[in-house]
């Protein structure tokens, strides 16, 4: 009897998989299924999700630095076996480039302080210097039905989320989440980002709705009568509370004034170079923009 | 647990794989790494990689590529399941049955990925988003040689 016992249970032990794995197939594709779509639905239609996607971008933090790691190796060593003559060259490049913007600078620095004064007349709010963050990209591939990018600092260099970037052209984006060490940028061309804007000429106020493609932005609710020309400029107008005033974003392209439809249809570039984008700067804490108003009241 | 370590670090590998930046042009074609490692391990350890483990490595997926969360993770949790609801007889399919079994299941993975995105954010059907299904079934035999050996190499 008991050798009997000991056999059955040795043949349990040996069973076939099939008959010990516990929660049958159907209920956890059920409960994954379940729980896959209530995270679709709250992180896709009410972003409820932001804490945990923090947590989880610290938990793949590690995964995208090996597969950037690559692309450091190969430029370190391209940084190694520069000649002489190439960095001389690029040092002179340098040197000029500076000259030319100290120059412009000098002017700069007067006019500013004269339009402080001026404001200070007026009692109209002071602008504030952001604190500026330089970050690279990091070579890693994203999701290709959006546009975003990952660069190298994170919220323990003092990145927030929704913090404005922008490139020695114009505005970039936004970050939309936060590492401790990345994070990632959403593009203006994002087709679900939009940036309150207005036209440098004139003033005229306007949202402007990324399209989906890199090269290409487009002016909602445009009037047919709105004083539009193809060049103008369009600069950020800080009325979103994201982004600061009087950053440029873009310059007009096309104008397609086709009066059976209710709205003109306008096309704008942006003006930072987002294909080939490798160095941004992340401008400070929000809160300047803020304190700038609470000096208004 | 820890007689296991090379599969989670072959499926760790697998999403380096999928992210790691490839020539412009290129990355149109990138297969399904992340799919097929985890194609092999449910037949060759069905009880090990299962449904969970796929959810969680689509929700990683999803964090690493910056999707929607849920979205991977749901369409690799259907993979899965019809993977193990099959496993038995994908072990006794030759290398050739097998591509068309794996090219099956990555169309199935890639066109829910799609729709999902469709329903979420209106993208386009454009057929570039398919390459993968391709890729993927081509490099199936050397992803499954290579996994292969890891599996008699470390016994699992």
């Amino acid at each position: 009897m008991n050798i009997d016992k000991a056999t059955s249970v040795a043949f349990l032990t040996n069973m076939n998989p099939i008959f010990k794995r516990g929660v049958p197939l159907s209920i956890r594709l059920l409960i994954a299924v379940i729980i896959a779509t209530m995270m679709l639905v709250a992180d896709g239609f009410y972003n409820a999700f932001q804490p945990i996607r923090n947590v989880l971008n610290t938990v793949v933090a590690p995964i995208q630095y090996v597969a950037s790691l690559p692309n450091i190796l190969f430029e370190e060593s391209a940084n190694r076996l520069k000649t002489q003559a190439d960095l001389i060259d690029e040092r002179t490049k340098f040197i000029n480039e500076i000259m030319l913007l100290r120059e412009k600078e000098q002017r700069f620095s007067i006019l500013e302080a004269e339009n402080q004064q001026l404001r200070n007349l007026l009692d109209a709010p002071l602008r504030l210097d952001l604190p500026k963050t330089v970050a690279e990209l990091m070579a890693v591939d994203n999701n290709p039905f959006t546009q975003q990018v990952v660069i190298n600092k994170g919220a323990l260099n003092g990145v927030f989320t929704s913090q404005p970037v922008v490139d020695d052209k114009g505005i970039v984006g936004q970050v939309v989440d936060v590492a401790p060490t990345n994070s990632r940028v959403l593009f203006i061309t994002d087709i679900s980002h939009a940036i309150p804007v207005r036209v440098l000429r004139n003033n005229l106020r306007f949202i402007i709705n990324g399209s989906g493609d890199i090269s290409q932005l487009k002016l909602q609710y445009v009037p047919h009568s709105a004083d539009l020309e193809i060049g103008d400029v369009l600069i950020s107008s800080g009325l979103g509370g994201v982004f600061p005033e009087g950053y440029p974003v873009a310059v007009i392209d096309t104008i397609i004034r086709d009066e059976t439809r209710p709205f003109a249809r306008v096309v704008a570039t942006p003006l930072a170079r987002l294909d080939s984008l490798r160095y941004v700067l992340l401008l400070g804490a929000s809160g300047a923009l803020d304190e700038s108003e609470a000096f208004n009241e | 647990m820890n007689k296991r370590w090379p599969i989670y670090l072959t499926l760790l590998a697998a999403l380096v794989l999928e992210v790691i930046p490839l020539p412009v042009g290129v990355n149109i074609y990138r297969p399904d790494w992340l799919l097929m490692a985890l194609i092999f391990w449910n037949v060759a350890q069905p009880t090990v990689i299962n449904i969970g483990i796929a959810f969680v490595c689509g929700i990683l997926l999803d964090v690493l590529l910056g999707y929607n969360l849920g979205l991977h993770s749901l369409a690799c949790s259907l993979v899965m399941f019809v993977s193990s609801v099959n496993y038995q007889r994908m072990k006794n399919y030759s290398i050739w049955q097998q591509i068309g079994v794996v090219a099956l299941l990555s169309a199935f993975f890639n066109i829910t990925v799609f729709w999902l995105q469709h329903w979420l954010t209106d993208i386009f059907f454009h057929f570039n988003y398919f390459w993968p299904i391709i890729t993927t079934a081509l490099l199936w035999p050397w992803v499954f040689w290579f996994l292969y050996r890891i599996k008699q190499r470390y016994m699992l």
